[in-house]
C-alpha cells in the first residue's frame, strides 16, 4: 500500500495498516468489517505531527521507545519553552500497527500546550479510551504514554547537563529526517 | 498468544487409553520451580520483562522425551498400540495428545537447529494420513479429530519452520514466557531499528531495497545464531534479547518484501 502523494514526510510505519499482532489486515478494512475504529484510520489517513526535531537542540526533548514482542519502534519529540516550560510543539514518527501510529499522534496533539508536569499524568488507558483500543491493543497506548514520558525525562537531563545558565536560544530549525 | 497449551491440559486425562504409561504424574507446581537446569533465577519484574510459571510449562516437562514420537497410545478404533496421530494398524485419525509438541510430531530432537531434517516432506506426509478431506466418510467423531490434529500439524510446520517462531517456541517449552506488554527504551537498539525502517521507507528503488534487505538477513543470521548459543547454554536471558533483535530484523525484513 504504497503512497504515491508526494514526498511529503508521513510517518513511514504508516504502510503498515494493521498488520501487527495478527490482526485484521487491509483486507477487513476494505470490506467494511470495523476492524479499527474510525479515529485510528483518520490517524492513520490524515497523520497530524508526523516528523523530527534536531534532536540535539536544547529545547526539544526526545523520546524512544520499543516493544519487542511486535517489533514496534516509537519516537516522540517535544520542543519546550523555556520559559514557562510548556511544551509548544511535537512530533512523532512511529513504525508499528496503525494503533500505535495512532496513539502516538493522539499522544502528540495531547502535550501540545500543556505543562511538562502535567503531560506526566497522560494515562494510557485514556489515550486508548479515545481511540476504542481492543484489548489486543492496549499496550500500544502504553507505548504511547512511555514515550511522552520518556521525552520528557529526555529534555529534563539536558537541562540538567547544560547547567543554570539562561542562554539558550531555541533554534528554529526543524529538521527534516 | 503463546497461553494455548495450558487449556488443553484436562484432556489427557480423558482421551488416553490404557496404553499411556509415562504421563499420568501429576503436573508439578507452577509458581516458581524453574526447569530442572536452568540456572536462571526468577525475578519478578526483570528487565526485559521475562518471568516464569507459563501456563504450558508442566505439561510440557511431562513429556521429556527428545526423540520422535511421543509413543502413542492404544488406538481408539482397532485397539492397536503405538497409535501416534493417526493409527499405523487401521488408518484411524487419534484424538489430539496435548502432551506431544510439534518436535515430536516431526520426530526431531527438541533443538534449534532442525537443518536437514526434510521438514517439508515430513509435513506433507502427515497431512496425507491427516487431512479432513480424507475423512469425510468416516465418523463424525473421527472427522473432528481429523480436523484438530491437521490443524495441530500445520501450526506445528508453521512455528518449526521459521527461526524466530521455532525460537520462541523452544523457550515456550523451557517455561519462559515473554512479556508481551514489556516496552524497552534501550536507546542503542531502538536508535538501529529506527534508523534501519527509516532507511526502508525511504529506499526508492528495488536496488537499494535489496541491498537493505540482504543486510538485515544478515543481521538476522548474526542473531540467529547468538540464540542458538544462549539457549545451548541455557543463558535465557541472553536467549530472549537474541529473539527480540530477531523479532525487529524480520519486521523491517516484512517491510522490504512489501514494498519489492
Amino acid at each position: 500500500m504504497l503512497r504515491t502523494g508526494g514526498r511529503r514526510l508521513l510517518a513511514p510505519g504508516l504502510r503498515r495498516l494493521g498488520l501487527g499482532a495478527g490482526e485484521a489486515g487491509p483486507a477487513a478494512a476494505a470490506a467494511g468489517l470495523r476492524a479499527y475504529h474510525e479515529r485510528v484510520v483518520d490517524h492513520y489517513n490524515n497523520p497530524r505531527n508526523v516528523g523530527s526535531f534536531d534532536k540535539d537542540d536544547p529545547n526539544v526533548g526526545t523520546g524512544l521507545v520499543g516493544a519487542p514482542a511486535c517489533g514496534d519502534v516509537m519516537k516522540l519529540q517535544i520542543r519546550v519553552d523555556e520559559g514557562s516550560g510548556k511544551i509548544v510543539d511535537a512530533c512523532f514518527k512511529t513504525f508499528g500497527c496503525g494503533s500505535a501510529i495512532a496513539s502516538s499522534s493522539v499522544a502528540t496533539e495531547w502535550v501540545k500546550g500543556k505543562p511538562m508536569d502535567e503531560v506526566l499524568t497522560i494515562k494510557n488507558t485514556e489515550i486508548a479510551k479515545h481511540l476504542s483500543l481492543p484489548p489486543v491493543k492496549l499496550h500500544c497506548s502504553m507505548l504511547a504514554e512511555d514515550a511522552i514520558k520518556a521525552a520528557v525525562k529526555d529534555y529534563e537531563a539536558k537541562k540538567t547537563k547544560m547547567g543554570q545558565n539562561g542562554e539558550n536560544s531555541p533554534s528554529e530549525k526543524v529538521a527534516e529526517a | 498468544m503463546w497461553r494455548r497449551a495450558g487449556a488443553r491440559l484436562h484432556l489427557a486425562g480423558a482421551a488416553t487409553g490404557a496404553g499411556r504409561s509415562v504421563r499420568r504424574r501429576p503436573p508439578p507446581p507452577i509458581p516458581s520451580a524453574p526447569s530442572s537446569s536452568a540456572s536462571y533465577s526468577p525475578p519478578s519484574r526483570h528487565s526485559n520483562g521475562v518471568f516464569w510459571g507459563s501456563v504450558g510449562a508442566p505439561c510440557r516437562r511431562l513429556s521429556n522425551q527428545p526423540s520422535g514420537g511421543g509413543g502413542g497410545g492404544a488406538c481408539w478404533s482397532c485397539g492397536a498400540t503405538g497409535a501416534f496421530l493417526s493409527c499405523g494398524a487401521c488408518g484411524s485419525v487419534q484424538p489430539v495428545d496435548p502432551a506431544v509438541d510439534y518436535f515430536q510430531i516431526f520426530g526431531l530432537k527438541r533443538e534449534y537447529n532442525i537443518q536437514g531434517n526434510n521438514l517439508e516432506g515430513k509435513y506433507k506426509d502427515w497431512q496425507k494420513k491427516l487431512h479432513p478431506d480424507l475423512v469425510h466418510s468416516k465418523s463424525e467423531k473421527e472427522r473432528g479429530f481429523a480436523a484438530e490434529q491437521s490443524a495441530l500439524v500445520i501450526d506445528a510446520y508453521r512455528t518449526l519452520s521459521n527461526p524466530l517462531s521455532r525460537a520462541l517456541y523452544l523457550l515456550k517449552l523451557e517455561g519462559i514466557h515473554v512479556d508481551e506488554e514489556k516496552t524497552i527504551n534501550d536507546p542503542e537498539l531502538l536508535m538501529e531499528m529506527m534508523e534501519m525502517r527509516e532507511a526502508v521507507s525511504d529506499a526508492s528503488d528495488s536496488q537499494t531495497l535489496e541491498k537493505i534487505q540482504s543486510q538485515i538477513k544478515g543481521k538476522l543470521e548474526t542473531w540467529s545464531a547468538s540464540f542458538q548459543e544462549a539457549y545451548d547454554k541455557k543463558d535465557f536471558e541472553r536467549a530472549v534479547e537474541a529473539t527480540q533483535r530477531m523479532r525487529y530484523y524480520e519486521r523491517a525484513v516484512e517491510e522490504t518484501v512489501k514494498k519489492l
